[in-house]
């Protein structure tokens, strides 16, 4: 049994049919295994209620629609100590190995977040953010799939 | 195909029962292809700019 954790990217790919990538997701969430579980942190609810309170109004519904059959059909995952020290370890290691600068590293904080909830479930991250690729070069214990790549 | 997998869903959900030779996450993929989940197709090229340039911060 694997579980994947699905950034908001890909919530935001399953929501736009015309958007590229759509079919590729659809065909890899197909391919699991009955028994594989598929999750979203409560972060992406939070990311992704932001953008329906920021949409047009003709798109509202339709986001608010795709959202309910994330929660009908998707697991939410909550924020958690054990992942928080995951994350202070983390980010810590990366900031001092890559010499990243506060600014930059601020704009990932959901992502480390992310990345250690996906730790800390042994989950696999999928996304088609690569910033997730360069965690990966210190916790090598992430998984990562891209859905909207071949 | 969307309507028949939708069909095949409902009576699955109507017996209990999932359609034969479909796993669970077939159906989910189904689902989100169908007319019944939320989606953007159809919607002003206005719009769908505006919320596509949005999500760029997420889409990096």
């Amino acid at each position: 049994m694997t579980t994947y954790l699905l950034d908001v990217n890909i919530i935001t790919v399953l929501e736009d049919q015309d958007k590229p990538g759509f079919d590729l997701v659809s065909r890899r969430l197909s391919a699991l295994a009955d028994e594989d579980e598929v999750a979203v942190s409560v972060l992406s609810a939070y990311e992704y209620k932001h953008g329906i309170a920021k949409a047009p109004a003709e798109l509202k519904e339709a986001l608010r629609k795709t959202w309910e059959d994330v929660e009908a059909n998707f697991s939410i995952l909550p924020l958690s100590l054990e992942a928080a020290e995951v994350y202070g370890k983390l980010k810590t290691l990366y900031e001092l190995e890559t010499q990243t600068g506060e600014r930059r590293l601020k704009e990932h904080s959901v992502d480390f977040i992310l990345a250690s909830t996906a730790l800390e479930h042994n989950a696999v991250l999928v996304s088609n953010d690569n910033v997730f690729l360069r965690i990966r070069e210190y916790a090598p214990r992430l998984r990562v799939e891209n859905w909207t790549e071949r | 195909m969307a309507t028949q997998a939708l069909s095949k869903t409902k009576a699955a959900q109507d017996t209990g029962k999932r359609p034969e030779g479909e796993s669970r996450w077939a159906q989910v993929a189904e689902y989100f292809k169908s007319e019944q989940a939320g989606h953007l197709t159809g919607k002003s090229d206005e719009a769908l700019t505006y919320v596509r340039d949005f999500r760029k911060d997420f889409d990096l």
